[in-house]
């Protein structure tokens, strides 16, 4: 008997294992496929939130800084022994300075140490100033001169005058002929007991002494977004990440030991630091910020970075301010991409759910700053929605066609994603398949308005609907003379162009692939007759193709083992590394004919602009194309289309397109009218390994105006299927290098296409 | 030797007739207890299969008569496009031209193996161990080093080269056939000598002794003993092999990802890619219709296995 009843409560086991993995939890979309451990950890917080509705949270706002004058920036945002915000400005080779009173609104307070003339000369750059935790004022400059450049230091202890501090770290230069650097000390930190710690090495911080003398060098995470370590003082600790990301340690100067190491995951860039004076630790980083009980060693995620501007790819944390009583709020100060500053508050408000009651999802392969900056600022907006960003690849790799395949899974359960990011996935086939739905509701409005840019919008009418559309653009161009820019319309005109113009390349060496890859970018249409590839068609490409990469000395690997960026790209095939001649400098000597390029930012605009400035070359669009970027679409079967609709709408306002998240130009009309709009005293200066070099000043008025313009031209998207790409790279490169003939090639090429196309 | 035979044939046949008996027998209160115990412990792997089978499938066959994803009904249209589609009729051609190709061989391959190693004593721990070892080693690892042995610029093409005949680009050419041929062979002929050994030992002695006192020699022994006794091995074997030729899918999608040379594009392949367009109605329509194939196929084994009995 006993046996049985072992045999039969075995048999229920064995059931129940074996069924419960068919339970689907509150009907979300199991995100591990995705490898993604953040969207788990969300997965959870939703049914946490289902279950028990709590309420109070952290919630976001904007402190405005003071009535800043024209040319006013701000240079560093600190706290006083007061725990009052301090906010450091320049103007006009004068330092200001304005505190935050308790009701919100700025006065001005001393900066007369900043003005003895040793930091406003027009050779000086402001790096960083702190309060040191014994109480000094501390500031850090450096000074340029013809003979090199070195860092200083000063301090003060009244705000009222300060003295510079003798180093002779700071004095260890290193001469290149007759111009000599010296330790370039970007932030600066001191301990109570008046030892400096200095964040100027990449990976390391290295504390001194207040008499100078080098007291310890600390491995430290270096941050992408800084371009240094993060590190604060806290009494005697110096508190930093290590190297490998994992943990948080507290180096005490007095002892000269690392006293506690806390772990942390501090995969994230751009760290802030804070303390309590009861000990209680805080990091704040673009997952939010997370409280450390003093003796603890269990992370609290106080407030959520997803939800507010912590995440926004445009900014990065700076300072973390904890107010000390009871109820903590939060004051941070952010740099953002353009060397600006913004300082936010975290009040808790018990009036608001603990976690949105909604929620969106928008799934893309790869990361998209757009997306991450919108959800930003979207959830801002709307405290009651959370907009879950799931990056199906994130930094893992792997092969994109399996990651669709778990995206198909998803949207043929009808748990896809509300908003697709459509780079790299198989779009005609959603819109064929139903997939995606018609948001011409979405960007009529704004066409009609004026908002979007028309010439992109209507690219993307499909039978009087729309279903996709980019959020930013990418315009490839070509600069050469009138009539080596007009040959780019075909590439029959290419080949008279070469046969006209023997003595001078068509353009810069380049490799096969690369080669192959730009102008199936620009001429893919030539292989196909009725939308069928066509084997005399393809072979005619191909021999073409090979007169050009004959003239442009075009190689299988380039000799000085550079490799060329469409050789290094994977099977997405980033968008991002077609049509970039490496060799485009070569133009101002005349090396070349034409030189290809693509602009997604006025900064990139400044070679082109300076080429043409100095040899009288044009700059004109290829054909009119555009390389679309962030091509965003909504689910059909959507939990939350209306969201979803509205989250939409919003990635293409001014809001978010005035910001430079580095993916091209906006497609808002004003955002792009004001991005042209922007002046700047910026320079530039550029070489390459052939002794080519260029340098300016940021392109002109005239300049920006004439590139508006062509902009507005644009018409023709540049559209990159993936597997037509692979197929006829693959199948192609053997007749570059000259194993098989053109006929070879393309019978080869006609085969897999034809096998593609026929699936 | 005639005789012995059919003396062995009688009595094989004596089990199939007693369990028929058994079957029209009423069954005895603990034969019950024990059937009723049989289909509890079955429950399990019933309950799996339904739920994780049976049900899909069955899902599947009403998405073969829909659109992909509004689930309108269209008749038998997806049929019709499966079955002109060229891609399709493509890796159907190469599917049955690589099983058509390998379990033949892979069947005498294992044999000839099994017949060396019988009764090979000295090493036939390492030997066995030997040939099983491919199956040990994981498929990454496989490709990885596939890669560098039948890259362009891999190791047969140095070795080639050396010899002085031209490179071969192996992956990218119609040899990618036998690449593929030579994986499924190289990574199953252990296994399926393994199997074959224990089809060999299962022959009982005392018929080649009685066979050499009758003055048969080697030859006679195997084609009027070993092979006759194999028979059924023989029909397990190639079950598992046919069916084990359809995970050789996952050494080509890896080496050669979705889009290989069109001589090994298989049925997988184009399967993936359907999922990967969300081609879910082609996929289903081709899946039955394999299904129907695969279901005919093994009918006609069980048919033969039977007659042969």
């Amino acid at each position: 008997m006993g046996r049985k009843i072992t045999a039969l409560a075995l048999l229920f086991v064995l059931v129940i294992t074996s069924l419960s993995g068919c339970s689907n939890k509150n009907g979300q979309i199991n995100k591990e496929k995705n490898g993604k451990q953040e969207n788990n950890k969300q997965e959870e917080q939703l049914d946490y939130k289902s279950k028990s509705p709590e309420m109070g949270r952290f919630m976001e706002s904007k402190i405005s800084f003071p009535d800043l004058k024209e040319g006013e920036r701000v240079v560093k945002i600190i706290r006083n022994q007061e725990n009052q915000i301090e906010v450091y400005t320049y103007l006009k080779k004068q330092y200001l300075m304005y505190q935050l009173k308790e009701d919100k609104t700025w006065e001005n307070g001393e900066a007369a140490w900043l003005n003895d003339g040793r930091l406003s000369g027009s050779n000086v750059e402001f790096s960083d100033l702190c309060l040191g935790e014994d109480g000094n004022y501390y500031a850090v400059y450096i000074k340029y001169s013809d003979k090199g450049y070195g860092s200083h230091i000063i301090k003060s202890k009244d705000k009222k005058a300060a003295e510079e501090i003798k180093f002779p770290y700071l004095k260890e230069g290193q001469t290149y002929k007759d111009y000599t650097i010296y330790p370039r000390v970007q932030k600066i930190a001191v301990t109570k007991n008046g030892d400096l710690v200095f964040g100027d090495d990449k990976d390391s911080l290295l504390i001194f002494s207040k008499e100078g003398e080098k007291l310890a060098k600390i491995p430290a995470a270096y941050s992408e977004d800084t371009g240094m370590a993060s590190f604060a003082a806290s009494e005697n600790d110096v508190i930093t990440v290590t190297q490998d990301k994992k943990n948080i340690i507290f180096y005490n100067t007095g002892t000269k030991e690392t006293e506690k190491t806390v772990p942390y995951d501090a995969s994230r860039d751009a760290k802030a630091f804070a303390v309590k004076k009861d000990g209680t630790v805080f990091v704040g980083d673009r997952k939010g910020i997370h409280r450390l009980a003093k003796d603890g060693s269990l992370w609290e995620t106080t407030v959520d970075g997803v939800l507010n501007s912590m995440s926004m790819p445009s900014l990065y944390f700076d300072e973390l301010f904890v107010s000390d009583g009871d109820e903590e709020q939060y004051y941070a100060s952010y740099a953002d991409n353009d060397g600006g500053y913004r300082l936010l508050q975290y009040v808790f408000d018990k009036n608001v759910s603990a976690v949105p009651a909604q929620e969106i999802t928008v799934y893309s392969l790869k990361e998209s700053n757009t997306i991450r900056q919108a959800a930003s600022l979207f959830q801002a907006e709307n405290a009651d929605i959370r907009v879950n960003y799931v990056v199906a690849m994130g930094e893992e790799g792997g092969t994109v066609s399996d990651y669709i395949r778990a995206l198909n899974t998803e949207l043929l359960a009808g748990n896809g994603a509300d908003v697709l990011v459509l780079d790299g996935l198989p779009v005609d086939s959603y819109v064929e398949k139903g997939v995606l739905a018609d948001i011409t509701d979405i960007i009529k409005p704004l066409e009609e308005s004026g908002e979007l840019l028309t010439n992109i919008s209507s690219c993307y009418q499909q039978s009087g609907k729309i279903y996709q559309m980019p959020t930013h653009i990418n315009v490839p161009i070509v600069v050469g003379r009138e009539d080596g820019i007009l040959s780019m319309k075909d590439m029959d005109s290419i080949l008279s162009y070469m046969e006209k113009e023997k003595k001078v390349p068509y353009g810069g060496p380049t490799t096969y692939k690369a080669l192959l890859q730009d102008y199936l970018a620009l001429y893919a249409k030539d292989l196909y007759v009725d939308g069928k590839p066509d084997k005399e068609r393809i072979t005619a490409f191909l021999e073409k193709l090979k007169k050009i990469a004959d003239n442009r000395k075009a190689v299988e690997y380039l000799e000085d083992g550079r490799s060329e960026a469409a050789d290094t790209g994977d099977n997405f095939i980033d968008s991002g590394l077609l049509l970039q001649d490496r060799a485009f400098l070569g133009l101002i000597k005349n090396k070349y004919s034409i030189g290809v390029t693509q602009i997604g930012g006025i900064f990139q605009l400044s070679v082109p602009c300076a080429i043409s400035e100095q040899t009288g070359l044009h700059i004109a669009s290829i054909n009119q194309h555009f390389i679309p970027e962030g091509l965003v679409g909504l689910n059909n079967s959507g939990a939350n289309k209306e969201i979803a609709k509205e989250f939409i709408g919003f990635l293409f306002t001014k809001g978010v397109q005035d910001t430079k998240v580095l993916e091209g130009f906006p497609v808002n009309s004003g955002s792009l009218d004001k991005w042209m709009a922007e002046e700047s005293s910026d320079t530039f200066a550029m070489s390459d390994g052939d002794g080519n070099y260029v340098d300016g000043d940021l392109p002109d008025k005239e300049e920006r105006e004439y590139f508006k313009s062509m902009i507005k031209e644009l018409n023709s998207p540049i559209e990159i299927n993936r597997n037509v790409y692979g197929i006829i790279i693959q199948e192609a490169l053997p007749y570059f290098t000259g194993k098989i003939d053109a006929q070879q090639a393309a019978a080869a090429v006609y085969s897999k296409l034809s096998t593609y196309l026929a699936e | 030797m005639a005789n012995k035979e059919s003396k062995y044939k009688a009595s094989k046949y004596k089990e199939p007739e007693s369990s028929f008996v058994r079957q029209n027998k009423k069954l005895t209160k603990s034969e019950k207890r024990e059937e009723r115990k049989a289909w509890l412990f079955l429950l399990p792997s019933l309950a799996g299969i339904l739920v994780f089978v049976l049900i899909p499938f069955a899902d599947v066959i009403r998405r073969s008569f829909c659109e992909a994803m509004s689930n309108k009904f269209v008749g038998i249209s997806n049929y019709k496009m499966v079955l002109t589609n060229e891609a399709f009729g493509l890796a159907v051609k190469n599917t049955v031209k690589f099983i058509g190709i390998c379990i033949p061989l892979l069947l005498i391959l294992s044999l000839i193996l099994a017949l060396l190693l019988y009764r090979q004593k000295r090493l036939e721990g390492f030997l066995k161990t030997s040939f099983l070892l491919p199956m040990a080693v994981p498929v990454a690892s496989i490709v990885i080093l596939w890669k560098l042995i039948f890259h362009e610029k891999g190791l047969l093409n140095v070795l080639l080269s050396h010899l002085g005949i031209g490179t071969i680009d192996f992956m990218n050419s119609d040899k990618a056939f036998l690449v593929l041929v030579f994986t499924y062979l190289w990574k199953n002929v252990g296994y399926d000598m393994i199997l074959w050994l224990t089809g060999l030992n299962d022959i009982s002695v005392s018929l080649y002794e009685a066979a050499s006192v009758d003055g048969a020699g080697a030859f006679a022994k195997f084609r009027y003993i070993t092979l006759p006794k194999l028979v059924p091995t023989m029909f397990m074997i190639g079950a598992l092999s046919f069916i084990n030729s359809f995970k050789v899918f996952r050494e080509a999608y890896l080496i050669a990802g979705d889009y290989p040379d069109n001589s090994i594009y298989m049925l997988q392949h184009i399967f993936s890619n359907w999922f990967v367009s969300l081609d879910i109605q082609k996929m289903s329509a081709a899946a039955v219709l394999l299904i129907l194939v695969f279901l005919s196929l093994i009918l006609s084994f069980i048919r033969f296995d039977r007659e042969e009995e």
